[in-house]
C-alpha cells in the first residue's frame, strides 16, 4: 500500500482520538463487598467494587474529583446496599445494569424541580393532574420518543398517551388514580409502572430477540420510523444479520437473507440485466438495478467501496408505499444502507474485527472438454481434408497450432512419419488445464481488518473507523486491497435544539488484474490448443503459439536480428503486465436539524462526493503485447537501418474517470399528536443533485517508467505490415477519448403518515422528479409519482379474540415508482466523433430518430401484507402479496429496414408482474439449547403484457437470446427451443420438424419454423425462491446453516457445436458422447459428426428442446459457527467481549432436478461455480 | 417560529425552483447533439463509415472471380449463398447490403428535411447548396445500388409493371417507404442526380464527398441500365469535358504489392477517382485472400504489353493469380468501389458506339487504353462498325472495371438485351453450378423483415 495513504489514514485517526474519555475497568468474582476504611478516596472504593464483583464501573474522571472521601465498614454487603451507602451525600448517582455500573452527576428529578418551583402541588396525591417522569436506557441515556401510555383497569391501553421529549422527560395530564403506565421504546423491553406525580427514572432494558418488544426501525433514506407505523413493505437487516456472512462487499450479504431479493448469476448478461433484483424486473432497456442509498443520499460508486464493518443496518424498500418517496429512481426497489454512528453519554468503546478467508482453487474440469487425443485426431482429419490450406497460404500468416505445423512439416517432408508420431505423442501428454491449475491459479486468501472507536459525551457523539482489506484472488497476480476510513461526529447545541452531524468517508482501493482469460487466446479470440505447456522442463515459462505461424516468426527473427523477440510466453506475460485500477472515493456530508417547536423540525443535508477511478495498464517494453505492436510496423531498410513507427518502450493505457457529485436536501419534519389519539408524522422537502463525470482515455507510447518519459507517434501515417508487406494500411492504434456526462435531478417530495391509536395508519406519499433529459421540453422533463397505504392493527381491536395470534396487522398499499432512461431523446440526436476512418475528418452518427412521445417508465405496485405473531412469539412473520404493472416501458420495435433503422427504441412495452414474499420465524426450542428457524419463500413473475406484434422474421431471434424475449403473454426472460425428433438411427443426424413431418432439411426447418412452432419451456429466472436458516445455540455457542432454493426455471445446457471443424473450436466434452453407430441414438442426444458443414444442423441441436434443462435446485449456501467467549475468561484480558466466528460458504448443491453435474446457476459457456471459502473471524471489544 | 420556517422554506425551495430551468438544460452527454445547423449536417454526411459503403454480394455472384474449395469452406454462409446464387435463401434476410444502403438514405433524408427548416440566404447558400447536392447524391447512389442488387433487371418495355424497391424520401421513420415500380425508381434517381449536379461543386478535394462530375458519371451508369444511350453520351462526355484525368500506368511500380496511389487526398492521390465508396468487408473481397483467383479466360485476354496484367494481378505460381489492383491503394484495407474517370471513358465509348458513332467511340477508348499500355506499345484500335466497336468496348469494360461491382449490372443488362448471353458456371466440391440468363435469378430477395415479399 502506498505510504501516503497510510499517513493520511493515521492522521485522521489521531484527529478523532483527541476527544478521548477515561475508561476504568477491572475484573472480579463475587457480588458482595467487604470493605473497611476511613476517608477512602472514591477511586479506592471503585477499585474495591471491581476487584470483588464482576461489575465494571464507568465514570468521568472529572466527576470523581467532586466526590468527598468515604468512611465505611461493610461486611459482605450486597452491591446495591453498598452503593447506596457510599453514594450517600455524594453528587453522584449510580445506574446498575448488565454488569456495569455507570456513575454520573445526580440529575435533579422532575419532582425535585417541581417541588422547588411549587411545593404545594407535590402534595396532591389523590388524582394526578400531571404525571411526570424520565425514561432512560440501561446506560442512563435519556430516550427520546418513548411511548408512555395509560392503561385502564383491565390493563388495556387507553387513548391517553404521550411520548418523551428530547431529554427523555414526559408529562401526562389527568391520569386516573392508581393507573398503570406502560412505557415502550423501540428495541427495548416495555415497563409498566404505577402513576404518581413523580414516577422518577424508568429504566428500559435493551430487548433481546423478542419480536413484540423489538420494534424494528425502518430507514427510508428520508426518515426513520418504527416499522409498526409503516404501511409499506420493508425488510430490515440489522447488524447481527449482516455479521453472519463474510464478504468484501456489503451488498453480497443480502443474498438469501431478504425475501423477494435474488442475485442473478447467469453469465448471459448485458447492461439491462441487474445482478440483484427485488421482486422481479420491470424494465427492458433502462437501468435495471435497485437504487442504493447510503446515509440519506443515492450512491452511484462501486458497491465494493463500502466497508461492511461500518454498516449498522440495511433496509430494503419493496413496494410503492415504501419506495415511492424515491420517485423516478425507485422502480427496481431501493436498498437503504445506514452506517454506524456514535451514541451520546457512552464511554469510549473500541472494537477490533479481523477475518481471514481462504478459498479453494476452482475446478476447471467442471466445464467438460473433449479429450486431447480427440482434439488432435480432429486436427489431423481437418488437415488431411485441406481445411487449413487457405490459412496456410494466407499472407497474414495467421497462427496454426503445433499439431498442424507438425503435419505441414511432415507434408513438406521436413520430418519423417516416426518423428511426427513421436511429436504428436508428446503433445498428447500435456494437459493445459493441469498447467493452468498449477501455474495460473492459487488458493485465494482474503484478509479483513477493521478497528472502530465510538462513544460520546452528553452533547456529542463520535464514531470513527478504519478498515483494511487485502484479497489475493484465485487467479495468480490478481488482487484487491482497500483502505476505508470513516469519521462521524454529532453535536447537539442550543439545548439540544440543533443537531449537527458531520460524516467523512474515504475509500481507496487498488485492484490488480494481470491474469485474465485473454492470456490463453490464440489470435485474440480462439481458445488456446488444449495441449499447450505453460512451463518448460527447465522451469522457464514456455512458448505458446499466439498470433502468427510459429515457424514463420522464427524464420523472421533469424533473418532480421533487429526485430524484437516475437514469441509469446503466457507465464512471463503475466509478470510483465501491470494492470491496476485505483478507485478513490470521498464522501463528506453535513446533516443539520433544528427543532423549531415541539414536533416540528427543519433539516438541511448536503453531501459532497468525489469518485476517481484510474485504470492504468502498463505494458513493459519486454511484454509480448508491446513487442508485437512494435514489430508489426517495423521497417528494415535496404541498408539495414531499422525504422520503428512505434517507439521502443512500454505502452501505457490510462482510463481516468472522475465523478464529482453535489447532493442537497432541505426538509421539514413534523411529528406530533395533532389530537390526543392522532399522531401525524410528515415530511416535505426538495432534493437537488448533480453528478458530473469527466473521463479521458489516453494511450502513451514509448513509455519509460524510470524516467516517466514518453515518445510522440504519428497516428495519421499508414505503415507496411512486417508480416504481410502487401498490407500497407496499418496505423498506430489511436484510442484517446474524452467523455463528459452530467446527471441532474430536481425533486420535490412529501410523505405523511397518520396514525390513530397506533392501530389505524394511513400513509400518503408524492414526488415530482425532473431531470436533464436531452432534447425534451422543460415541461416534459418531470414525472409525478405517488403512493398511498393503510394499515390496521387488528389485534388491538376489542373484538379481536383470536388468542393463537395475539399480534396481527394488515396493511395494503398502492402507488407508482418510476425509471428514467437518459440515452433517449425526443429529437433526432447525433453523437460527435472527432476523427473519421478515411479522411480523418470529424463526423456525426445519428443515435436515435425523433421520438416526440418519449415518456418516463412507470411501475404501479399494489401490495397486501399481513404481519403476525403467535403467543410468546413462537411463530412470527409476514406474508406479502403484490401485483406490479410496468407502464410505458422502453422497448425495441422492429422497423422495416427501408425506414433507415431496424430498431426503434421507445415506450412500446408494458409488463405485468405478480408474486408474494413469505417470511416465517419460529422458535422451535427455547431451553438450554435453543433452536430458531427462518423460512423465506418468494414468488416473482414478470409477464410482457404489451409489445409490438411479432414480425414474420425467422424464429431464431427468440431462440438465441435468453436475456429478453418480449412476446405478449410470456415472461420477460423466456427460453424457447426448436422441437426436435431425436437422432436419425442410420446417420445420427439431428431430426427436426418441417411442416409437421420429421425432416433433416435443416435450412428449411430453421427458416420455416415460426414463433408458434417453438417449444416454450418457461423463464430463465427462478419463479420461486427462498432460503431456510436454522440456528442452534447452546450457552455461548451458536451454529447456523443457510439453505437456499430456486424453483421453476430453465436453462439451456451447453453442448458441442460442430461448425465446419468437427467441433474443434467449441471442443465441448459432449463430443465423447456423440452418435457413432446405429443404436447410439437410444442413449445419446448428441448428433454424429457432420459429413457436410451446415450451420442449421448445428442450430437444430444446439437450440433444440433436448438441451433445455430444469434449473430447480436446493443448495447449502453457508454454515456459520459463533463462540462468544465467556466473561469470566475475558476478565483476565480486560476485554468486554470476544467473539470467534467460523464461516464457510458455497457448500454446494444438495438436490437438483436435472441430471448431470451442471450447477444450474453456473451453466454459461466457460462459467465456473464459485469456490468454497472458509473464514475465521475474531471480534474484540475493549 | 413560523417566520423562521417560512424563511427557511423560501430560501431553500425557491432557489431550487428558480435555478430549475437552466439547471436542467445541461446536456447529459456532451457528445450528443441535435443536428439542426449546416455544420451538423456536414458532420452527418461526412460519416464515411456509413455514407461511403457499397453493396458487395453481387461481386461474389459475378463471373470474374472464382474461389477454391478450400477457400469456399471458410466463407460465411451469406457469401456462400451469393457464390452459388441461392437467391431464395433466407440468409439474405439480414443483409447488410440492404440495411446499410437504407441507412444512407435515412441519413440523407435527415439532412434534406433539416435543410428545409433552414433559410437559404446569401451568406449560407454555397454551403447549403453543396450539402443539399451531397445528400441527394448519396441517396441516389444508395437507391441505384439497391436497384442493381434487389430489383429485377431493367426492361424498357415493361419497367412500369415490374416491382422496384421501396423508395423513402422523408426522414420520419414512421412513414412507410413506398414500393415503386422499376421505371419510377430509376426516374427518381435520375431526377435527383440532375438536381444534385446543379448544386454540387464541379470537383471535390475530398474523395468521399460527391462532386458534380461524380453525379454525371453516376447518371452515365444509370443511362446504360435504362438503355438511354443518348443521355448517357451527353452526361459522360460532360464529365470528360470537365475532368478527364487518367492515371498513366507507366508511372506505377508493377512489382508493388499495392501499386495504386492512395484515394486520399485528391491531388496527391489517385487522379482518376471521382467518388470513393468501398465495399463492405467480406472475406471473399479481402486482398489477403489467396483462394480467390481471376478466371483464366479473362486473365488470358490481357496482352503482354498491357500494364494492367502486372498492376492488377500477382502470379503466385501453380496457376494461382490473385487480384491486387484495387484503387483503394495502400492505405485502405477494403476494396475500392465508386466512380472513376476511366469508367466514364468506357461508358461514353459504349454510348457513342450504340449511338452509331463508332469512330468517336474508339477515340475515347483508345485514349483510355493508351494510359494502360507500355508507352509506345499501344496501337490504337480503328473500326467503323458500331457492333464490332461495341464488342471491343464491352470486352475492355470487363477488363478495366474489375472488382468494382459494375460487372453484375453489365451482366444483367446485356443478358436482358439478349446481346451477349452469358452463362456462368462454377464448380464447388466437384459439383457444378450454373447461372443461366433467366432474369429471376439475377436479383436477391428483399429481407423478410421488410414484410414485402
Amino acid at each position: 500500500m502506498n505510504r501516503l495513504y497510510l499517513w493520511r489514514v493515521m492522521r485522521l485517526i489521531l484527529l478523532f482520538m483527541i476527544a478521548g474519555l477515561l475508561h476504568v475497568s477491572a475484573a472480579s468474582k463475587a457480588q458482595t463487598i467487604t470493605l473497611k476504611g476511613t476517608r477512602l478516596s472514591f477511586k479506592e472504593v471503585i477499585a474495591a467494587i471491581q476487584q470483588q464483583t464482576d461489575y465494571e464501573v464507568y465514570a468521568f474522571e472529572r466527576l470523581l474529583k467532586e466526590t468527598t472521601p468515604v468512611t465505611i465498614d461493610a461486611q459482605e454487603l450486597p452491591l446495591e446496599t453498598f452503593l447506596a451507602a457510599i453514594l450517600e451525600g455524594q453528587p453522584l448517582e449510580a445506574r446498575v445494569e448488565d454488569k456495569t455500573i455507570v456513575l454520573s452527576t445526580k440529575v435533579a428529578a422532575p419532582a425535585e424541580r417541581l417541588s422547588k418551583a411549587d411545593g404545594l402541588r407535590s402534595t396532591l396525591v389523590l388524582a394526578y393532574p400531571e404525571v411526570r417522569g424520565l425514561v432512560v436506557d440501561s446506560l442512563g441515556q435519556p430516550l427520546e420518543g418513548a411511548s408512555v401510555r395509560v392503561l385502564n383497569a383491565e390493563g388495556k391501553r387507553t387513548t391517553l398517551q404521550t411520548t418523551t421529549d428530547s431529554d427523555g422527560y414526559f408529562l401526562l395530564r389527568n391520569v386516573p388514580e392508581g393507573a398503570q403506565l406502560e412505557i415502550t421504546y423501540v428495541g427495548h423491553v416495555k415497563q409498566t409502572v404505577v402513576a404518581s406525580v413523580d414516577v422518577g427514572n424508568v429504566v428500559l432494558k435493551a430487548a433481546s430477540s423478542e419480536l413484540e418488544e423489538v420494534e424494528v426501525m425502518v430507514n427510508t433514506g428520508y426518515q426513520t420510523l418504527p416499522k409498526e407505523r409503516a404501511t409499506g413493505s420493508y425488510f430490515n437487516l440489522g447488524e447481527e444479520d449482516l455479521k453472519r456472512t463474510v464478504s468484501t462487499s456489503v451488498i453480497d450479504r443480502l443474498a438469501n437473507a431478504v425475501p423477494g431479493l435474488i442475485f442473478n448469476k447467469s453469465s448471459q448478461s448485458d447492461a439491462y440485466q441487474s445482478n440483484i433484483s427485488i421482486r422481479g424486473q420491470s424494465t427492458l432497456f433502462s437501468k435495471p438495478d435497485p437504487l442504493i442509498v447510503i446515509d440519506n443520499f443515492p450512491y452511484e460508486g462501486d458497491l465494493e467501496n463500502i466497508n461492511p464493518a461500518d454498516v449498522e443496518s440495511i433496509t430494503v424498500l419493496k413496494d410503492a408505499a415504501a419506495a415511492s418517496i424515491w420517485g423516478a429512481k425507485a422502480a427496481n426497489g431501493v436498498i437503504v444502507v445506514t452506517t454506524k454512528k456514535g451514541n451520546t453519554s457512552t464511554p469510549m468503546q473500541v472494537s477490533f474485527n479481523s477475518t481471514i478467508t481462504s478459498g479453494d482453487k476452482p475446478d476447471l474440469r467442471y466445464d467438460p472438454r473433449m479429450s486431447i487425443a480427440d482434439y488432435i485426431s480432429i486436427e489431423r482429419r481437418l488437415f488431411n481434408e485441406g481445411f487449413y490450406t487457405a490459412q496456410e497460404s494466407n499472407l497474414n500468416k495467421p497462427v496454426l497450432s503445433p499439431v498442424i505445423e507438425s503435419l505441414i512439416m511432415r507434408a513438406n517432408g521436413t520430418i519423417t512419419e516416426d518423428e511426427l508420431n513421436s511429436k504428436l505423442k508428446e503433445f498428447e501428454r500435456v494437459d493445459l488445464q493441469r498447467e493452468q491449475e498449477k501455474y495460473l491459479y492459487q488458493r485465494k486468501m482474503y484478509q479483513q481488518y477493521s478497528l472502530n472507536l465510538s462513544g460520546g459525551a452528553k452533547h456529542n457523539s463520535y464514531y470513527l473507523s478504519a478498515g483494511y482489506d487485502r484479497n489475493s484472488e484465485s487467479l495468480v497476480r490478481n488482487s484487491y486491497s482497500r483502505v476505508t476510513v470513516k469519521g462521524s461526529n454529532s453535536l447537539s447545541m442550543l439545548k439540544g435544539k440543533l443537531q449537527l452531524t458531520t460524516d467523512v468517508n474515504y475509500i481507496s482501493s487498488i485492484q490488480a488484474a494481470n491474469n485474465s482469460s485473454t492470456l490463453l487466446y490464440m489470435a485474440d479470440y480462439d481458445k488456446l490448443y488444449p495441449y499447450a505447456k505453460l512451463m518448460d522442463e527447465s522451469g522457464r515459462p514456455a512458448t505458446v503459439f499466439r498470433d502468427y505461424r510459429h515457424p514463420f516468426i522464427l524464420q523472421l527473427q533469424e533473418q532480421e536480428p533487429n526485430l524484437l523477440d516475437w514469441t509469446y510466453r503466457p507465464l512471463e506475460e503475466i509478470e510483465l503486465r501491470n494492470n491496476r485500477r485505483y478507485n478513490r472515493d470521498y464522501r463528506i456530508g453535513v446533516n443539520s436539524k433544528y427543532q423549531v417547536i415541539d414536533g416540528l423540525s427543519i433539516q438541511v443535508l448536503y453531501q459532497y462526493g468525489m469518485n476517481t477511478i484510474n485504470v492504468e495498464n502498463e505494458n513493459s517494453v519486454d511484454s509480448y503485447f508491446v513487442r508485437n505492436e512494435i514489430n508489426k510496423l517495423t521497417k528494415i531498410n535496404a541498408d539495414g537501418s531499422v525504422v520503428r513507427p512505434i517507439p521502443l518502450g512500454g505502452i501505457l493505457d490510462q482510463d481516468n474517470r472522475e465523478t464529482e457529485s453535489h447532493q442537497f436536501r432541505s426538509q421539514i419534519n413534523f411529528n406530533k399528536h395533532i389530537y390526543t389519539d392522532i399522531l401525524l408524522d410528515a415530511i416535505a422537502g426538495a432534493d437537488i443533485s448533480e453528478h458530473h463525470t469527466l473521463g479521458t482515455s489516453v494511450r502513451l507510447y514509448g513509455h519509460n517508467p524510470e524516467r516517466a518519459g514518453i515518445t510522440m507517434v504519428d497516428y495519421v501515417g499508414s505503415y507496411q505490415s512486417f508480416i504481410n508487406p502487401a498490407n500497407q494500411s496499418l496505423r498506430i492504434p489511436f484510442r484517446d477519448n474524452v467523455v463528459e456526462l452530467t446527471d441532474r435531478f430536481v425533486s420535490y417530495y412529501a410523505n405523511m403518515g397518520l396514525s390513530y391509536l397506533n392501530k389505524y395508519i394511513v400513509s400518503l406519499s408524492g414526488r415530482i422528479d425532473k431531470s436533464n433529459i436531452f432534447g425534451v421540453n422543460a415541461n416534459q422533463k418531470g414525472v409525478p409519482l405517488w403512493s398511498a397505504g393503510i394499515s390496521w392493527k387488528l389485534s388491538d381491536e376489542n373484538f379481536y379474540n383470536f388468542s393463537i395470534l395475539p399480534y396481527a396487522k394488515i396493511r395494503t398499499s398502492f402507488g407508482y415508482n418510476g425509471n428514467v432512461n437518459k440515452s433517449l431523446s425526443a429529437y433526432t440526436t447525433a453523437s460527435y466523433s472527432s476523427m473519421g476512418p478515411v479522411t480523418f475528418l470529424p463526423f456525426a452518427s445519428i443515435q436515435n430518430p425523433p421520438n416526440p412521445e418519449l415518456r418516463w417508465e412507470k411501475v404501479s405496485v399494489w401490495n397486501l401484507g399481513l404481519d403476525f405473531a403467535t403467543k410468546g412469539n413462537r411463530i412470527s412473520g409476514s406474508i406479502d402479496v403484490y401485483k406490479k404493472k410496468g407502464i410505458d416501458l422502453i422497448g425495441d420495435a422492429s422497423f422495416p429496414p427501408s425506414s433507415g433503422i431496424t430498431n426503434f427504441r421507445g415506450n412500446v412495452a408494458n409488463t405485468k408482474g405478480n408474486g408474494f414474499d413469505i417470511l416465517i420465524n419460529t422458535q422451535n426450542l427455547k431451553r438450554q439449547v435453543s433452536w430458531n428457524s427462518i423460512f423465506m419463500l418468494s414468488k416473482a413473475q414478470d409477464i410482457v403484457s404489451a409489445y409490438l406484434p411479432l414480425q414474420t422474421a425467422s424464429s431464431m431471434r427468440y431462440i438465441q437470446s435468453t436475456l429478453r424475449n418480449p412476446v405478449v403473454g410470456k415472461p420477460l426472460h423466456a427460453v424457447y427451443s426448436l422441437p426436435s425428433a431425436g437422432l436419425d438411427p442410420q446417420t445420427g443426424d439431428p431430426l427436426g420438424y418441417l411442416d409437421g413431418t420429421v425432416s433433416t432439411d435443416w435450412t428449411k426447418i430453421i427458416s420455416n419454423t415460426k414463433y408458434e412452432d417453438l417449444v416454450y419451456a418457461g423463464t430463465t429466472r427462478p419463479l420461486y425462491f427462498g432460503a431456510i436458516r436454522n440456528t442452534i445455540s447452546w450457552k455461548n455457542i451458536s451454529v447456523s446453516m443457510n439453505v437456499s432454493y430456486r424453483l421453476a426455471y430453465f436453462y439451456r445446457r451447453n453442448s458441442i457445436r460442430y461448425n465446419n471443424d468437427y467441433g474443434l473450436g467449441t471442443s465441448h466434452g459432449d463430443y465423447t458422447f456423440r452418435w457413432q453407430k446405429p443404436g447410439d441414438e437410444k442413449h445419446t442426444q448428441v448428433p454424429s459428426l457432420p459429413t457436410v458443414y451446415n450451420v442449421n444442423r448445428d442450430n437444430l441441436y444446439v437450440y433444440g428442446e433436448t438441451l433445455i434443462r430444469k434449473g430447480d435446485h436446493v443448495r447449502i449456501e453457508d454454515i456459520q459457527a459463533v463462540w462468544n467467549v465467556s466473561e469470566t475468561w475475558l476478565r483476565k484480558f480486560s476485554l468486554s467481549s470476544l467473539r470467534l466466528h467460523f464461516y464457510a460458504n458455497n457448500i454446494g448443491v444438495v438436490w437438483k432436478k436435472a441430471k448431470g453435474n451442471i450447477d444450474p446457476d453456473y451453466s454459461g459457456i466457460g462459467q465456473l461455480p464459485p469456490v468454497r471459502n472458509y473464514s475465521l473471524g475474531l471480534s474484540v471489544n475493549f | 417560529m413560523k417566520k423562521l420556517v417560512f424563511v427557511f422554506l423560501s430560501i431553500t425551495q425557491l432557489t431550487l425552483i428558480s435555478c430549475d430551468k437552466n439547471f436542467l438544460e445541461k446536456k447529459s452527454d456532451q457528445k450528443m447533439l441535435v443536428p439542426n445547423t449546416l455544420e451538423d449536417f456536414k458532420l452527418i454526411l461526412d460519416n464515411n463509415g456509413i455514407m461511403n459503403k457499397t453493396a458487395a454480394f453481387n461481386v461474389i455472384s459475378s463471373d470474374n472471380f472464382v474461389i477454391t474449395d478450400a477457400g469456399f469452406q471458410v466463407l460465411s454462409q451469406i457469401e456462400r449463398s451469393a457464390y452459388l446464387w441461392e437467391m431464395e435463401n433466407s440468409v439474405f434476410g439480414t443483409s447488410t447490403d440492404w440495411n446499410s444502403a437504407y441507412q444512407q438514405v435515412f441519413y440523407a433524408n435527415v439532412v434534406l428535411d433539416g435543410l428545409n427548416k433552414i433559410v437559404r440566404d446569401e451568406s449560407n447558400k454555397m454551403q447549403y447548396d453543396e450539402l443539399k447536392g451531397e445528400a441527394l447524391f448519396y441517396r441516389s447512389y444508395a437507391f441505384f445500388t439497391l436497384l442493381q442488387v434487389y430489383a429485377a433487371p431493367y426492361d424498357p418495355e415493361s419497367a412500369d409493371q415490374i416491382k422496384g424497391i421501396p423508395i423513402k424520401l422523408e426522414s420520419d421513420v414512421n412513414v412507410k417507404a413506398k414500393l415503386e415500380n422499376l421505371k419510377d425508381c430509376y426516374e427518381q434517381v435520375a431526377t435527383d442526380l440532375i438536381t444534385a449536379e446543379q448544386l454540387l461543386p464541379r470537383v471535390q478535394q475530398i474523395s468521399t464527398r460527391p462532386s458534380a462530375t461524380a453525379a454525371l458519371a453516376l447518371l452515365g451508369r444509370l443511362c446504360l441500365v435504362t438503355q438511354n444511350f443518348i443521355d448517357g453520351e451527353k452526361y459522360t462526355l460532360k464529365v470528360l469535358n470537365e475532368y478527364a484525368e487518367l492515371l498513366d500506368y507507366n508511372s506505377l511500380d508493377t512489382s508493388a504489392a499495392r501499386p495504386f496511389p492512395s484515394v486520399h487526398p485528391i491531388g496527391t492521390g489517385n487522379v482518376e477517382i471521382l467518388f470513393y465508396s468501398p465495399f463492405h468487408n467480406l472475406s471473399f473481397l479481402s486482398i489477403s485472400n489467396r483462394e480467390v483467383t481471376i478466371v483464366t479466360e479473362l486473365y488470358d485476354q490481357y496482352e503482354t504489353e498491357d500494364l494492367r496484367k502486372y498492376l492488377f494481378f500477382m502470379e503466385r505460381g501453380e496457376g494461382v493469380i490473385n487480384f491486387k489492383g484495387s484503387y483503394s491503394g495502400s492505405r485502405q484495407a477494403t476494396m475500392f468501389s465508386g466512380l472513376t474517370t476511366a469508367e466514364a471513358y468506357l461508358t461514353a465509348a459504349e454510348c457513342l458506339a450504340r449511338n452509331n458513332k463508332p469512330e468517336l467511340a474508339m477515340e475515347y477508348l483508345n485514349r483510355l487504353l493508351e494510359s494502360r499500355y507500355v508507352t509506345g506499345e499501344f496501337h490504337p484500335i480503328q473500326t467503323g462498325d458500331s457492333e464490332g466497336a461495341l464488342a471491343i468496348i464491352l470486352e475492355e469494360r470487363r477488363k478495366e472495371l474489375l472488382a468494382r461491382g459494375t460487372r453484375w449490372t453489365d451482366l444483367r443488362r446485356l443478358n436482358q438485351e439478349g446481346l451477349f448471353n452469358t452463362i456462368i458456371k462454377r464448380t464447388v466440391s466437384g459439383e457444378e453450378y450454373i447461372l443461366d440468363v433467366k432474369q429471376s435469378r439475377y436479383f436477391y430477395p428483399f429481407p423478410e423483415s421488410e414484410g414485402l415479399n
